[in-house]
């Protein structure tokens, strides 16, 4: 069975959070007549609490629509949704790579938001038609106008080529549609006849099936019965079905080039299955696997540790499951002298780390301390090698070191012009530079900036977002490594170095650092019998110390008699606090240390 | 019969809390309520229900050696009132004399004819809550009697017959200078008690010293200041004869307070009345906190509203090895086998001591008798 390419649509939407994306899918699926829009949806609303919160899209499978268009032929529409956050740049970037187009919408009054330009920029890269949408045209504060001399300004996209439209109202959506058709250019045949390649775009796991596999078809077909490999990996399967998503997965008894759907195999390990890998057959093996394919590398890695060490195994099994559907959470043991045993984690960005803490908290029910988050530095060894540490704890001996590079990246800060001096201020107290910045519109302006992205690990959103009263969007592209005079900041408490506690840090802000570590551990750290120096070393000098003054009272005053009960509860209470405490040396630390030296961050 | 055999209860103490008072003073968290003759007058005889209910429980009748009448403020209750409660006591008890039976009373209530009563029932110790021998502290506390009514009152009850008295005593009371505390220290010693508590002033959930605090409006002295307090009041109170029995408590040879120091060995002991305490056989239980419930259940003849506190054997030698640890004459070496390691390296520490085979704690460890308490009950995990 052959499928004309001509009457296929690939495509995806881009969006910032709230500029309308499931509101418009939605209006298309009920336009062609597809679904009762909460099948789309329901599948989503697990983990939409979270998200919402969080401030990123939602993202929902694939589905394929057939629109009826004008010329009076019918049109096959995949949409590939996409997650709107950074953190998943690489997993947008694959699922773009399976389209021919994006429909980028912008809200018609908030405008151009720092997501819309990072997610335009990707769409760019990878060669997509842009249709930009001007969305939410009903409302009274819509300003078509300005909008779209942000879009061509600020996007060097014309609006000539989009249009405007309400989601909410159907407005402007057949024109949409339509546009969609006549802009979008259909998927290329063939280059090498008889050779199949797919793009894996996403996968899922199924309990009962195993990983499902999304792919888009780019040469060639797939069926029940192929023997397939995959490039990447090399995992070979039998497809024991394909299908289309309509949205619910409908087997199809084949796919052919342009089309887009899932495969089920026999994988049973989701790390079998890497996103951007190439699909071919097992009898006329394509030589070259599409370009783009690479690991997912971790940026943001943080130790993951039970609050109780009974808890390891409860620990261990709740991140295995929650690697299922989350290829790009890296795991593996590690051991702290500090913590006990845990599990150094890894994070595609600061946003992933916060969401798979909060799922192991709300859905997995397992309390956890996770260590202060570090980003991947290159160390380079004054033998010409070069290592990558991810934990501080791992850094080589200074006197091997010859310097070390840190991940920079590169944001876009969109901000009211009376904010400009306030959040310039605080891009430079985090090493950052601003690069340029462009006027939006008679209120905005847009700062693009180049920051070490160890400055924004922590709390750099959280200042953002109140210096701006809100206000102020994000995002930001890794740019890779340069040279920078980190320094590693250790911890000591009674002379002995806590592991769970060093950092790396910039040289010209150890110091304030140190200082500010220090203050917040002499407030946590109960007193002992005898004097406990705290104090913050690098390369063994001190830079800054507190003072732990022993304890020499502490005696209840009354005890009458029949008291006993209540006294010895009390006491009991107090030994339990103690148990909770991790010990160092001859120095026991509550786990609220870890969280306060994290918040000493900045 | 409840217990078995080797379970009957050998409780030799009584306690009775009267949760009344004149008014609440800024540090006091003990349960209490304003006075009322009518509600006073109830208590009395759901008092007498509840030691009714509690014989019947433990089988036997209390061979009470020493009755203690606490509070809130005992001396608040009218004469014929003390009579009634003495009377009721008596009559359940098994012996005759019991050989110690204290009464605590407030300066402010310490008449004459309270005191014939009390006497003519067999109340022999009396505890008189003077707290200070300066207005200004007095005052600051939030009591309300003067240091001319300690006196007072402490003629009254030798007139009356009762030479064994204790005076309890209030350190670290913030705004006032070391000189008031040595003041307080020597008209309290000139007085001649057979007996003194030295209590370092607490910040208790509930008080109004607690809301003081936490708006700021006070703070306690610091802990060296505390400790320089109390070791003051063991210099003078040890060089005029008094010996330190317990951290908190001070007696002339002989005049220990007998129901405290059994207490503190895991005695058994029955308490009535609300927020009372008690211990038989193998429980503990204390009664709610709450005269209203505690009158309305006892009204319709059912035991009051209780917390229970069941124990275990191990649970009970640790109890009397961390209370224990408290007296001066600490405890065997036998008793505390179970903790001996950890006990060694608080020996090390140089908080605790062994002499004559008995455990106890130093100067240093009387400071720190907390830090040592949850120690020792560290050692129970570790068994």
């Amino acid at each position: 069975m052959d499928t004309d390419l001509s009457l296929i649509r690939n495509f995806c939407i881009i969006a910032h959070i709230d500029h309308g994306k499931s509101t418009l899918a939605d209006r298309m699926l009920q336009i062609t007549h597809t679904v009762v829009a909460r099948d789309f949806r329901d599948q989503v609303l697990d983990s939409m609490d979270l998200e919402r919160e969080r401030g990123i899209t939602i993202k929902c499978h694939p589905v394929t629509m057939i629109y009826p268009a004008a010329d009076g032929r019918s049109y096959a529409f995949n949409l590939l949704d996409t997650p709107g956050h950074v953190d998943f740049t690489y997993e947008v970037s694959r699922s773009m790579a399976a389209c021919e187009g994006a429909l980028l919408v912008v809200d018609a009054a908030q405008g151009v938001e720092a997501q819309t330009v990072a997610n335009a920029y990707l769409a760019m890269e990878n060669n997509l038609k842009i249709i930009p949408v001007i969305n939410k045209i009903d409302l009274p504060t819509a300003n078509i106008q300005d909008i779209t001399r942000q879009i061509e300004e600020v996007l060097g996209l014309g609006m000539e080529e989009g249009c405007a439209i309400s989601a909410k109202t159907g407005q402007g959506i057949r024109e949409l549609m339509e546009l969609i058709v006549l802009s979008i250019p259909p998927p290329r045949s063939a280059r090498e006849m008889g050779v199949t390649r797919a793009l894996v775009f996403d996968s899922v796991f199924d309990p009962f099936r195993g990983v499902v596999p999304y792919i888009r078809i780019m040469d060639g077909q797939v069926k029940a019965g192929d023997k397939i490999r995959f490039m990447g990996t090399g995992i070979t399967t039998e497809v024991k079905e394909v299908g289309v998503f309509s949205p619910k997965l409908t087997p199809v008894p084949v796919l052919n080039t342009g089309q887009v759907g899932y495969l089920i195999g026999t994988i049973k390990d989701p790390r079998d299955i890497r996103i951007g890998d190439t699909v071919t057959t097992g009898e006329r093996p394509a030589k070259e696997s599409l370009p783009g394919f690479k690991k997912i590398l971790p940026m943001v890695f943080s130790g993951i540790y039970p609050v109780n060490t009974a808890d390891y195994e409860k620990l261990k099994s709740s991140l295995d499951r929650l690697s299922l559907n989350d290829s790009a959470f890296t795991y593996q043991s590690e051991a702290s002298t500090a913590l006990g045993f845990g599990f150094r984690c890894g994070f595609l960005g600061l946003l992933h780390l916060e969401i798979v803490q909060e799922r192991l908290r709300r859905e997995h029910d397992v309390e956890i301390i996770s260590t202060y988050p570090a980003v991947v530095y290159h160390i380079y060894l004054k033998d010409g090698t070069m290592i990558q540490v991810d934990n501080p704890a791992r850094m080589p001996e200074q006197t091997k070191i010859d310097h070390i590079e840190e991940p920079i990246i590169r944001a876009f800060i969109i901000c009211q012009n009376e904010q400009i001096s306030d959040l310039m201020k605080l891009i430079m107290e985090r090493r950052g530079t601003v690069e340029k910045t462009d006027s939006l519109d008679t209120r905005r302006v847009m700062m693009t900036c180049t920051m070490p992205l160890n400055e924004i690990v922590i709390d750099f959103y959280d200042y953002l977002k109140s210096i701006s009263h809100g206000y102020a969007s994000m995002d930001y592209e890794h740019t890779g490594h340069v040279p920078s005079d980190l320094v590693k900041l250790d911890i000591l408490l009674n002379g002995e170095p806590v592991d769970a506690f060093s950092c790396l840090i910039h040289r010209d802000k150890a110091e304030a650092r140190g200082r500010q570590m220090c203050k917040a551990l002499k407030e946590v750290i109960p007193q002992h019998l005898f004097v406990i120096p705290v104090q913050a070393a690098i390369n063994k000098t001190i830079i800054a110390r507190e003072t732990i003054r022993p304890l020499r009272k502490d005696v209840t005053a009354k005890c009458y008699g029949g008291d006993i009960s209540r006294k010895r509860k009390l006491l009991e209470r107090q030994k339990e606090g103690k148990k909770k405490m991790k010990q160092f040396g001859k120095v026991n630390v509550p786990q609220e240390a870890f969280i306060s030296v994290m918040k000493t961050g900045g | 019969m409840k217990f078995i055999k080797t379970d009957i209860p050998r409780v030799t103490g009584l306690y009775v809390h009267i949760p009344f008072c004149d008014g609440k003073c800024d540090y006091c968290a003990f349960y209490s309520v304003p006075y009322d003759a009518v509600l006073a007058d109830r208590l009395l005889a759901a008092l007498e229900k509840e030691l009714v209910l509690s014989v019947k429980e433990i089988g036997v009748a209390p061979a009470a050696a020493t009755i203690y009448i606490g509070g809130g403020t005992p001396s608040i209750l009218s004469s014929a009132q003390l009579e009634r409660l003495c009377d009721v006591l008596k009559s359940f008890v098994s012996v005759s004399a019991p050989v110690e039976w204290t009464v605590e009373m407030n300066p402010g209530s310490v008449t004459a004819e309270k005191l014939a009563v009390l006497v003519r029932a067999g109340v022999n110790r009396i505890s008189l809550g003077a707290q200070s021998f300066h207005d200004g502290v007095l005052k600051l506390l939030g009591r309300r009697h003067s240091v001319a009514d300690i006196y007072r009152s402490v003629e009254r009850i030798r007139l009356a017959g009762v030479t064994n008295i204790g005076l309890d005593l209030i350190a670290g009371v913030p705004g006032f200078g070391e000189d008031v505390w040595q003041d307080t220290l020597e008209q309290a010693i000139a007085l001649a008690p057979r007996h003194v508590s030295v209590y370092a002033l607490t910040d208790e959930e509930g008080t109004r010293l607690n809301q003081a605090i936490g708006r700021g409006d006070t703070e306690l002295l610091s802990d060296e200041a505390q400790l320089a307090a109390l070791d003051a009041a063991e210099t003078v109170l040890t060089a005029a004869g008094y010996g330190r029995y317990e951290i908190s408590n001070y007696a002339q040879p002989g005049f220990e307070c007998r129901h405290h120091c059994e207490c503190w060995r895991g005695g058994e002991y029955l308490g009535i009345g609300p927020a009372a305490a008690s211990h038989a056989g193998m429980e503990r239980w204390t009664n709610q906190p709450d005269l209203a419930g505690y009158l309305e259940a006892l009204e319709q003849d059912r035991p009051p509203p209780r917390d229970r506190d069941p124990l275990t054997p191990a649970l009970k030698t640790m109890e009397q090895i961390v209370f224990g640890m408290r007296m001066a004459e600490g405890i065997s070496a036998e008793t505390a086998a179970s903790c001996e390691a950890v006990l060694g390296r608080l020996q090390a520490e140089g908080l605790v001591d062994l002499r004559n085979r008995c455990w106890m704690l130093t100067p240093r460890g009387r400071h720190l008798a907390d830090y040592v308490a949850v120690e020792l009950l560290g050692a129970v995990d570790q068994q």
